[in-house]
């Protein structure tokens, strides 16, 4: 019986010891891509020189001289708010979008047609945001484009999108939210159909109808996928799609206070400078925030619901 | 609150996940390599050969490198003991290629300088290692421009670029189609006054009703380089008027200059006439590629006296001949270059002998190129395009070709010293060889360099309105710390210009 069972323990043993060993290249990858190279936030905090490295350049005079630029601008007021803004509405009217077709899906009776709608509404994921651009500009052009044309039909004035501010914060949402609405109601698809169906049968039974079935038993069905993936993109909030904002408005400057976020307006600020300090600084601000925003949204999560909570 | 094990992996996870973004996006450098003062390897022993790596630029396909680079390495190895290993990048990203290759040491001979990269610390201090070549080169029988515009290179008198013949200074074209020059009887280098040209825009604009007027140099804006009679001294925040040639030497802002604003209202002017495409903001097209297919009737362009096929070169009355304040430009050393000293040596080579400069501006001959009786090349498959190499068309990127002296058959036998004396013709802005170092006021330069991009160019595309744009353009550069900047930099200028005398 004792050497059974210390059979059973050496077999664990090795059970788990072939699992770490599975885990070594990822493991691996994680300490060389994403340990390692985290030394490299100290160049924020340098003066930093090609000749030194960046251990052996000199610390920054004063510490944080790197950092003050990004709040003497006016731009720092309008990149911060433009980033948060822009997420915040994307992050929402995303998921609310995004749910809406995963339910809508799963009511859909045929295979082929769930097979057919699927794919057609994944292809905008798949576009790069450089053809998107062009796509965008055959709507918006001046000249040319479809939605001039109409205003020029209906008796109305050309307008010269490319140098206008007003029309961009809705521009980029109605392209975000087209084109990630796909991907994104795909992953709480794949939810909505492992929710057990004799749940709506019992629900049915007992006279609820059909939004009633959506809110009592699809919705709760979905909380935690709801909750991991608005964590996840909270994690990201404060960096952006680059190709959306500096693709998509083709570079032009002129409505740049609302077309910057961080990410592009560090992109040009470092193209124009050449420093990696100051560019260092803008970034290493952009994960620390987005740090925080990950730990304190899982800690209120937490407290709702500790079930729900990634860690 | 109890942390168990796991709960504080996760979160140094999550932590690892966000910062490994941040490091990556500024992750370059060799780690504390050496400086430069004498702490490099030894130079290598005679017989020996040194291998070392130099990036020309590029404009056309290159099918064989090799050949090039093996007929320079035959002149090289047994003359001098070192090997070149050409590097041929595409001009379009050389820029970007380069900086990440400058973090490393593979990297010993390249085009580009100025005064961010010395800050940083890229650049090898050449200025002892030139004095030999000084009396060489610069002098009348080998080129005259090269004392004249080496100044530009010198930082706190220290030196780490050396320049290549090329128009530095500029005149500025209306460039024409062929054909529409012929319908006005304009011909090819006429002088044209702005005047002349507004009496011809609103007749290109009838007769030629499918193309544009005037076409965009810079993309999305039509005063490429923003050549005009403003010295914008580098960076355009603090400029000098009049082409820097008043007596006393006054910064102003580039938004109260006069010709600035005259030039701007005009473009807004005839943008609202039809004459600039309406969605020249977003344009992505280059306006060489415009021109050849007839999508516009021309241009405003620099150039020093080179000809382009199929188009003719005016020559603006108002703005004239003449030389801004630059920042420094040329061939420099990677300051992490194994072999400084040589690699040095071989940049002067491309000056001081024939046979490397030739096989460097020009390829190898019979394959790349071929010489006519007058002198000149010609490029065997007609055009740049199909020689294998198109060193010829690219003379202003590419070091010593006055030595090579091959010009192309299309700018005539007597191009180079043409070029020479073009450059020698020049006004010169009396800041030329100053260079402004922002260090002291860098937040409000840093912030007012952002405000400029927004606005400098965007209102040379006509597409914005002048009026309303300037005022917002104004508050935003004097909240961005203007002021501070052009105090700083006429301190600066004012100290350059007593030092000077």
């Amino acid at each position: 019986m004792q050497k059974r069972k210390n059979k059973n323990k050496a077999a664990h043993r090795i059970m788990t010891l072939e699992l770490y060993l599975m885990m070594i290249p990822g493991l691996l990858y994680l300490i060389i891509n994403n340990y390692i190279p985290m030394g490299g936030l100290v160049i924020a905090f340098k003066q930093f020189n090609y000749q030194q490295g960046i251990f052996g350049s000199a610390w920054k005079d004063p510490l944080i001289g790197n950092f003050t630029y990004l709040f003497k601008t006016q731009d720092a007021v309008n990149i911060i708010r433009n980033t948060l803004a822009y997420n915040i509405t994307f992050i929402v009217l995303g998921q609310i979008l995004a749910i809406t077709i995963a339910i809508m899906l799963n009511f859909m009776r045929g295979t082929k047609n769930k097979k057919i709608y699927q794919t057609v509404i994944l292809i905008p994921y798949l576009i790069s945001m450089i053809v998107v651009a062009y796509i965008v500009f055959g709507f918006l052009s001046t000249e040319t484009g479809l939605v001039n044309k109409m205003i020029v039909a209906a008796g109305g004035k050309k307008i010269n999108f490319y140098s206008t501010k007003t029309y961009w914060p809705l521009i980029f949402i109605v392209i975000h939210l087209w084109k990630g609405f796909g991907y994104s109601s795909i992953i709480y698809y794949a939810t909505v159909i492992g929710i057990d169906s004799a749940l709506y049968e019992a629900a049915a039974i007992d006279g609820a109808n059909v939004p009633q079935q959506i809110w009592h038993v699809t919705l709760p069905g979905l909380k935690n996928t709801i909750i991991t993936l608005v964590l996840m993109s909270l994690g990201g909030i404060m960096y952006s799609d680059f190709g959306l904002f500096y693709q998509v408005p083709m570079r032009s400057t002129i409505i740049s206070d609302v077309t910057d976020t961080i990410d592009v307006f560090v992109f040009r600020a470092l193209t124009s400078m050449n420093d990696v300090g100051r560019s260092s600084a803008a970034g290493f601000i952009q994960s620390i925030v987005g740090f925080l925003l990950v730990v304190s949204v899982n800690l209120i999560v937490r407290k709702i619901d500790k079930e729900s909570a990634l860690f | 609150m109890k942390l168990n094990l796991k709960r504080v992996l996760a979160i140094v996870l999550a932590l690892a996940m966000c910062l490994s973004l941040a490091a990556c996006g500024g992750n370059g450098g060799s780690e504390g390599s050496k400086g430069t003062e004498g702490t490099k390897e030894t130079e290598a022993k005679p017989g020996e050969i040194t291998n070392i790596v130099m990036w020309l630029p590029i404009m056309f396909d290159t099918p064989d490198p090799q050949s090039i680079e093996d007929e320079v390495n035959k002149y090289s190895e047994e003359r001098y003991g070192i090997h070149y290993d050409l590097e041929f990048v595409p001009l379009g990203d050389y820029t970007q290629k380069r900086n990440m290759a400058l973090t490393g040491d593979e990297l010993d001979v390249f085009w580009g300088g100025g005064y961010s990269m010395i800050k940083n610390g890229q650049l090898y201090d050449i200025t002892e290692l030139y004095e030999p070549y000084k009396a060489q080169l610069e002098n009348e029988e080998h080129s005259e421009f090269l004392p004249r515009f080496q100044a530009n290179n010198y930082f706190n008198g220290r030196l780490y670029t050396i320049n290549y013949l090329v128009d530095r200074n500029h005149h500025l074209s209306f460039n024409m189609d062929q054909e529409v020059a012929d319908k006005y009887g304009i011909q090819n280098m006429q002088e044209i006054s702005l005047a002349e040209l507004e009496e011809l825009f609103p007749k290109m604009h009838e007769d030629f009703p499918d193309r544009d007027v005037i076409g965009p140099t810079g993309t999305t804006y039509i005063l490429g380089n923003m050549f005009w009679t403003w010295d914008p001294v580098q960076d355009a925040i603090g400029v000098l008027p009049n082409k820097g040639q008043d007596d006393e030497l006054v910064l102003e802002s580039i938004f109260d200059n006069e010709d600035y604003i005259n030039f701007v209202t005009k473009c807004e002017e005839w943008y609202n006439k039809g004459y600039i495409n309406p969605d020249i903001l977003s344009n992505t097209n280059q306006w060489a590629v415009l021109l050849t297919n007839h999508q516009i009737c021309g241009c405003f362009d620099t150039f020093g006296v080179n000809n382009v096929a199929g188009s003719i070169r005016t020559r603006v009355k108002e703005v004239g001949n003449w030389c801004q304040s630059l920042g420094g430009g040329g061939y420099s050393i990677n300051a992490n270059s194994k072999h400084p000293e040589k690699a040095f040596e071989a940049l002067m080579l491309c000056y001081t002998d024939k046979d490397i400069a030739t096989v460097i501006n020009s390829g190898v001959e019979g394959k790349n190129y071929t010489k006519n009786a007058d002198g000149t090349i010609s490029y065997p498959g007609g055009s740049a395009a199909t020689s294998g190499y198109g060193g010829p068309t690219l003379y202003w990127a590419l070091p010593g070709s006055e030595t090579a002296n091959l010009p192309l058959d299309i700018n005539g036998p007597t191009y180079f010293k043409d070029l020479n004396d073009f450059c020698l013709a020049a006004t010169m802005s009396k800041g030329y060889g100053f260079i402004f170092d922002p260090t002291p006021v860098m937040d409000e330069w840093t912030a007012c360099t952002n405000v400029l991009n927004k606005y400098y160019y965007a209102m040379a595309s006509g597409a914005v309105p002048v009026k309303e744009t300037l005022e917002t353009a104004r508050a935003e550069m004097k909240a961005a710390g203007e002021d501070k900047v052009i105090a700083e930099k006429q301190k600066q200028l004012d100290e350059w210009l007593k030092n000077k005398k």
